[in-house]
């Protein structure tokens, strides 16, 4: 469970980045944030894991509030997945992962367990082949992955995700997010993740939170709070909102296409290479 | 069923991680073994290994001269050289993690100047800054190692304890106290100026059985608190955000690892001088054998320090019979051609 209100945070005083932002996500629900660059989602996300204090407002994370709680038992809790990570060349990936469950302990001991959950965990992505790989031999998908993996194995009631699937293909970011979704339902965790993919953040949501210049602008269920209006005012662009095979899609309209004009052939029904 | 079979799948891949670094810390702490006794052989009157071993083992038939030879002059040498050389060994890593640098050592916060600035003091103008008779040179040095590592914390603190502010409070103070003492090396009478040239360029012949005692003891506990605290470590090294969000309290583990590492390189420039090149290549050599998972890399950087002093101690006493060289000379002479040996043969990237 999270709870936020009337959040406002910021990295200098007197210059808020988030203004008044309130929102709850319940056990086995799952919160998309949008908006534009700079918007603030991030800010948010390192406000509930407890990395910056909030100027003013509450937060509580399963019923905690992270600026006052020691980050050790908040890492026990909090899956937070950070867009990239720098990391040393020499770490192995298994390693990387493991190093999720062991850091907050504060023992050096490894049960067998650690590595199992680890291992487990790189599999139900589909990565388990790279578990002895080096961090720098990976590409930036994999590495995603691997981030989203460490965060997973520690097996945590909290997940925050910052654009977990931003490098990922089009059939792993379905299978990623679908992944994510079930975890929450099945393990009753609550997530929250930041998308720039509108149509991502529509599937695999219970809500979605548009912020504009640290500000919401529009919080809710997908289909009841997206509209062209709302899109063009946030970010500038025209969209269409449509119901294809009973799916809400955002497209994006522009009159700057280099192949705007185009007669409505049969694309559909062609196959490739014709 | 599946489940358990991929369980088992994950233990087989960890146990082949992590059996390769077993078995380099393994082979190479075996090594330490002869170097120790050849180092103990070797010397202007050689003793035989054999003799080493029968001393050694506390032979009664041995001859009283061997004996005294032994125990009291290279023996405590012998075991500086592996103490010493792992303490540096030690305070390299920590610094190089806490700094997240390859190019930190356990000089780079200005230790070394400041511990010789202190023991300048005493040569020059007899200051003695504890109140204690003896050993007032190296008195001085830890004292004023301690005091610089007080101010690069204390300065460093008002912007947060990052490495960053770190390297550059420590850089600041090493060249104030580098400063300080070319100051007092120009007062210096030509006598004195020699006396402390020759304190600074490191020597293990200064090694006493109470010295010894002292370095083991923090060798000992800072070693322990670093494998305890191994995956925090390992944490820091990938940036400050990411430890904090793995539950490092990022602050305190940089705080405890820079006290160990000032700790150990303000006892061994006290005891014995400055030894250059130990503490930053040690680290690097280790980590190219073991990678980065600190339970191994924390010994497996002390064994290496072990054994390039070791080496270097034994190297001293055989390229020069009679004259003893400086044992801090000879550390980069030994060091540089293996080190760059290990670097071109590991064509990838390690740091
Ligand atoms: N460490 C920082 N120090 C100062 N200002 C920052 C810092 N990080 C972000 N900001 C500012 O805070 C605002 C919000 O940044 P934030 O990272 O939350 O945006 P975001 O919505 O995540 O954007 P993006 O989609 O590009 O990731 C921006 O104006 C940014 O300039
Ligand atoms: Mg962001």
């Amino acid at each position: 469970m999270i709870v936020v209100e009337r959040l406002w945070a910021g990295y200098k005083p007197g210059k808020p980045v988030v203004k008044d932002v309130s929102f709850r996500v319940g056990v086995g629900e799952i919160l998309a944030i949008v908006g534009p660059n700079g918007a603030g989602k991030s800010t948010i996300l390192r406000c509930l894991a407890g990395f910056i204090k909030p100027l003013k407002g509450r937060i509580l994370v399963a019923g905690l509030d992270p600026s006052k709680t020691p980050a050790k038992t908040l890492a026990k809790i909090i899956g937070y997945v950070a867009p990239d990570v720098k990391a040393p060349p020499l770490l192995t990936v298994l390693e990387f992962v493991m190093l999720g469950r062991l850091a907050p302990r504060g023992s050096w001991k490894v049960d067998s367990e650690d590595i199992e959950v680890s291992y487990e965990t790189l599999a139900l992505l589909g990565i388990e082949h790279l578990a002895e790989k080096r961090l720098d031999e990976l590409s930036t998908g994999q590495r995603q992955l691997v981030l989203l993996a460490q965060a997973l194995a520690k097996k945590p009631r909290i997940l925050l995700l910052d654009e977990p699937t931003a490098s990922l293909d089009l059939k792993r970011q379905h299978d990623t997010m679908q992944l994510i979704y079930d975890l929450t339902k099945e393990q009753g965790i609550s997530t929250v993740v930041v998308h720039h993919d509108l149509n991502l953040a529509i599937d695999y949501s219970d809500k979605v939170l548009v912020l504009n210049n640290g500000k919401v602008k529009a919080y809710g269920a997908p289909e009841e709070v997206l509209s062209s209006k709302l899109v063009q005012e946030v970010y500038g662009v025209e969209a269409k909102l449509v119901v294809v095979d009973g799916l809400l899609r955002i497209i994006t309209l522009t009159n700057r296409s280099c192949r705007r004009g185009l007669q409505d052939a049969k694309l559909e029904t062609r196959g490739p290479r014709n | 069923m599946a489940t358990h079979s991929l369980a088992k799948q994950g233990l087989v891949v960890y146990h082949r991680l992590t059996r390769r670094r077993r078995l380099a810390l393994a082979a190479t702490t075996l090594t330490l073994i002869p170097l120790f006794l050849l180092d103990i052989s070797i010397g202007p009157t050689p003793i035989g290994l054999k003799d080493v071993l029968n001393v050694l083992a506390g032979c009664h038939s041995c001859s009283e001269t061997l004996h005294t030879i032994v125990w009291s002059i290279r023996l405590p040498v012998a075991l500086a050289a592996i103490v010493t050389g792992a303490s540096l060994g030690l305070a390299g890593l920590l610094m190089q993690t806490i700094l997240d640098n390859p190019l930190a050592s356990p000089y780079t916060l200005g230790v070394s100047s400041a511990a010789a600035f202190g023991a300048a003091l005493f040569y020059v103008f007899a200051v003695k800054i504890l109140p204690i008779a003896d050993h007032a040179a190296t008195l001085n040095a830890f004292a004023f190692a301690a005091f610089a590592c007080w101010l690069v914390y204390c300065i460093s603190r008002f912007k947060g304890f990052t490495p960053e502010t770190l390297v550059l409070a420590g850089i600041a103070i090493g060249s104030l106290f580098h400063a300080l003492l070319a100051f007092v090396e120009y007062l210096a009478s030509e006598e004195t100026l020699q006396a402390i040239v020759f304190w600074m360029f490191g020597s293990l012949y200064k090694a006493t059985w109470s010295k010894l005692a002292v370095s083991i003891a923090v060798l000992l506990a800072t070693a322990s608190t670093a494998v305890y605290a191994a995956w925090k470590l390992e944490a820091l090294r990938l940036g400050d955000d990411v430890a904090q969000s793995l539950g490092v309290d990022v602050k305190r583990v940089r705080l405890l690892a820079f006290a160990s590492s000032a700790l150990l390189t303000a006892v061994s420039v006290s005891f014995y001088g400055i030894i250059g090149f130990v503490g930053l290549v040690a680290p690097h050599m280790a980590r190219i054998l073991v990678g980065e998972d600190h339970r191994f890399l924390i010994p497996q950087s002390m064994v290496m320090g072990a054994a390039l002093l070791s080496a270097a101690s034994i190297a001293c006493k055989t390229i020069s019979p009679g004259a003893v060289i400086p044992i801090g000379i000879v550390t980069s002479f030994i060091g540089v051609p293996f080190f760059l040996a290990l670097i071109v043969a590991k064509k990838r990237r390690y740091w």
